[in-house]
């Protein structure tokens, strides 16, 4: 939310698509809207149920003062609403904040965070441990160690958002 | 006291399985040590490995740090965005902060936190490369805080203080191949800044090395119970395998020792009462040593007589041959080989069909068999029996010589036929003897008496003729003589005359002439048996006259040569083929329809008996037969 606040520091209100049923997504989601508390940001939960809902929401945040959408981790957004995200917050000119930098080169605006293939790579260390016999409770939890900033430049151009230059200093990576 | 040998075996089976108990352990033991050495050495190379390669992982990133600062300071971004892309280039790297020259705290930034906790003021300011302490987050990771000093075109601006992650770096360190080993770093206090634990023991085997730059130290551990697994597995896997090929071998042994102990029982059993009937006392700790001592009783009996059967065979007067049920003969006994002037690998192993022509495998006798050695024939009776012997079924041919008792049959014959031939001229003789004197007498009386010429004439014929017929009576009174084979005083001339006018009738009646040249002192005389001389000369000749044809001669020769008598005589039949002449003097050879082939066997045998000797040449036109006999040597 703090990268958010400096590169869109007009964006006042934003949308987070969430599934309730799924406990990290509601954690996620409590995180996200206290963090924009933080910097007076609104964050908005929403949870929809198929694609037809995603369009409705997604064609209507205009209207209502929205000035992006905050993706965060959720098995059911992540891996069957993003790509319908990416295409309708494109359509109606909206930015999109993802996790992984993989997702900013496939349309989101910004994205924060460690890459699956990081992700992967580090558990992949856990995993053989844990598969070699090793017990779990001696397997302590580790935090992702390849944070990187990643911005899609012809999606922010596009898009035609108004963003702070001098943030662009923090991108570690920018997709042209 | 006597111990069975099942008991022996079963002492046996025990003390091989308490050796084999005492060698695991001795190998277990030894095994341990060489586990504890080996994994002494080894670790301790990988620790100082590894230590080295965190000590130098630790450098790295302290020089790629000071890199990246004056890299992006040259580009002209702030301390905030140089510790932000420090963050982002160096891994393990979260945060930092920017401290000025005298050590307030102005900019900080953090990927992870939005407020980094940072002093505010630094207590050191000393321009170098300081290791500040060390923080954990809320996930228990440790993070080493080192100040890097920044200096711009060699102007010092101030401090850098960099959070390193050290659970990363120890990780790097770290082999993931080592699944039971507990891995520490400890300060020089020896208290654990950060530990990578995976097993809990009581007991563990460590090593510790120290990280080169820093006052850490490394610190490998892995349980004894890990290390000593092989030897635990060795140890449970060699008990494991033996006490299953124990247990089967056990189970083989019992049941062969019982298979083999069952009829061994029974033997031991049946021998014992053996034994006791023969009154054979054995002594033996088992049933082995008793079975043994029997057998070689049994073996020594059996040795003993087989001697004796041997003895028999060797010594019995009558030729013998073990013969096998395929016709080979096996053994042959000395008397055989001593009649018949034969050695012994001239006949074992030949087939005995080779020299009998009645060769059998059943029980039979046959009275008169032809048994042929070499070129010579034997008139032999042959007994066998079927005998069963170690090594199978054999047949025991007695062969029995009758040649001699052949011939003297012939002899017998022939003397009897003489005898009566005597007989017949002296009864002849004694009856002409009577009107021969008184034609004798009257004839005389005519001769002397009367005047007339031709009466006188025709009176001395008869007186002629008168005293010529009393000669023969005289000579058939002579041959009519008891047989007497005592040497004597000869004419060999006057013997020769003797034959040939016994022989003349038969070669009057088959037209063969006889004609007898002496070369001789007719007065001369040797020493020799007269009966065996005639009967050599009565064969000879009467051969030739056989081999002759009607109105053929037959040459007889008498002669004075190298201080011997020499008979000469010839026929001029056909003679004998050449590889025939050899066997003439083998008994029952010849070539007459109705001959017996004794004649000249006997011929040859009393003139050996006499010194003499005989020989026999094909000429041109018939046969000679030469004949000699030394005057002097007594026969």
């Amino acid at each position: 939310m703090e990268i958010l606040h400096k590169l869109f520091p007009s964006i006042k209100k934003v949308v987070v698509f969430c599934t309730p049923q799924f406990e990290a997504s509601k954690v996620a989601t409590k995180i996200t809207v206290k963090a924009g508390e933080r910097y007076g940001i609104k964050v908005v939960p929403i949870s929809v149920r198929d694609v037809l809902d995603l369009e409705y929401v997604i064609s209507h945040m205009r209207e209502d003062g929205f000035g992006g959408i905050v993706i965060t981790p959720c098995f059911y957004t992540e891996n069957f609403l993003t790509s319908y995200i990416l295409q309708y917050a494109s359509f109606y000119q909206l930015p999109v904040f993802c996790l992984s930098p993989e997702q900013a080169k496939k349309g989101c605006t910004v994205a924060y965070g460690s890459s699956g293939y990081q992700q992967g790579y580090q558990a992949s260390f856990i995993a053989y441990r844990l598969l070699k016999g090793e017990q779990v409770k001696n397997v302590p939890f580790e935090k992702v160690r390849n944070i990187k900033l990643v911005v899609n430049e012809r999606v922010l151009r596009e898009q035609g958002v108004q963003y702070n230059q001098i943030a662009l200093s923090l991108v570690d990576q920018i997709i042209p | 006291m006597r111990v069975s040998l099942k008991t022996k075996i079963l002492l046996l089976f025990t003390f091989v399985l308490t050796i084999q108990g005492i060698s695991y352990f001795h190998h277990f033991y030894i095994l341990k040590q060489e586990l504890v050495q080996r994994w002494n050495e080894e670790t301790n190379v990988l620790v100082s490995i590894m230590s080295d390669k965190l000590s130098s992982l630790l450098e790295e990133k302290v020089s790629q740090i000071n890199t990246l600062i004056a890299k992006y300071e040259r580009l002209g971004l702030s301390p905030e965005e140089v510790l932000w892309r420090l963050s982002g280039d160096i891994a393990g790297v979260s945060e930092g902060a920017f401290y000025d020259t005298s050590g307030r705290l102005l900019a900080f930034s953090s990927r992870l936190k939005t407020m980094p906790e940072f002093e505010k003021q630094l207590s050191s300011l000393l321009e170098r490369v300081e290791r500040l302490g060390y923080q954990k987050d809320s996930y228990g990771e440790l993070y080493i805080r080192i100040k890097v000093p920044d200096f711009q075109d060699n102007v010092f601006k101030g401090f850098y203080v960099v959070s390193i992650n050290l659970n990363s770096l120890l990780e790097d360190v770290y082999s993931l191949s080592f699944q039971h080993v507990n891995l520490y770093l400890l300060d020089s206090s020896g208290r654990t800044l950060l530990s990578l634990q995976h097993t809990v023991s009581k007991n563990f085997l460590r090593v510790s090395s120290p990280v080169k730059g820093t006052d850490w130290t490394l610190v490998i551990e892995e349980p004894y119970q890990t290390v000593l697994e092989p030897a635990y597995q060795f140890l449970l896997r060699a008990f494991f395998f033996g006490f299953l090929s124990t247990l089967g071998l056990g189970v083989i042994f019992f049941l062969v020792i019982g298979r083999i102990f069952k009829p061994l029982d029974r033997l031991k059993e049946s021998l014992l009462e053996w034994n006791e009937k023969r009154r054979i006392s054995l002594q033996g700790s088992d049933e082995i040593g008793m079975l043994s001592k029997t057998f070689e009783e049994l073996v020594n009996r059996l040795e003993r007589e087989k001697e004796v059967y041997m003895n028999i065979f060797n010594g019995s007067v009558d030729g013998m041959l073990l013969v096998s049920k395929e016709g080979k003969i096996k053994r042959v006994n000395k008397s055989f080989l001593e009649r018949y002037s034969v050695k012994e690998e001239e006949i074992v192993g030949r087939d005995i069909s080779q020299f009998l022509e009645h060769g059998s495998h059943q029980t039979l006798f046959i009275p008169e068999a032809l048994l042929t050695i070499g070129s010579k024939r034997y008139v032999v009776n042959v007994c066998t029996v079927p005998i069963n012997v170690e090594e199978g079924e054999f047949l025991l041919y007695q062969i029995r010589d009758l040649t001699e008792k052949k011939e003297l049959e012939l002899i017998l014959y022939r003397t009897s036929k003489l005898s009566l031939a005597g007989e017949m001229a002296c009864c002849m003789a004694h009856q002409l003897n009577n009107p021969l004197a008184s034609i004798l007498v009257y004839a005389e009386y005519i001769h002397n008496t009367v005047q007339d010429e031709k009466l006188r004439e025709k009176a001395g014929i008869i007186m002629r003729q008168a005293l010529k017929s009393a000669e023969t009576v005289k000579k058939l009174l002579d041959m009519a003589k008891v047989f007497d084979g005592k040497p004597q005083e000869i004419n060999p001339y006057s013997i020769t005359r003797e034959v040939i006018e016994l022989l003349s009738f038969k070669a009057r009646r088959k037209r063969v002439s006889l004609e007898f040249t002496a070369d001789i002192n007719t007065h001369a005389g040797m020493m020799c048996s007269s009966w065996k001389l005639e009967q050599v000369l009565i064969n000879v000749i009467e051969n030739a006259i056989d081999a002759s044809q009607q109105g053929q001669k037959v040459e007889i020769k008498l002669k004075w040569e190298n201080s011997c008598f020499v008979w000469t005589v010839r026929d001029y039949g056909e003679g004998i083929p050449e590889e025939d002449l050899q066997k003439v003097f083998e008994p029952f050879y010849t070539t007459k329809k109705d001959g017996t082939g004794l004649g000249l066997s006997l011929v040859k045998r009393f003139l050996d008996d006499m010194n003499g000797n005989i020989s026999m040449y094909n000429t041109q036109k018939g046969l000679e037969v030469v004949i000699s006999l030394p005057s002097k040597t007594q026969c």
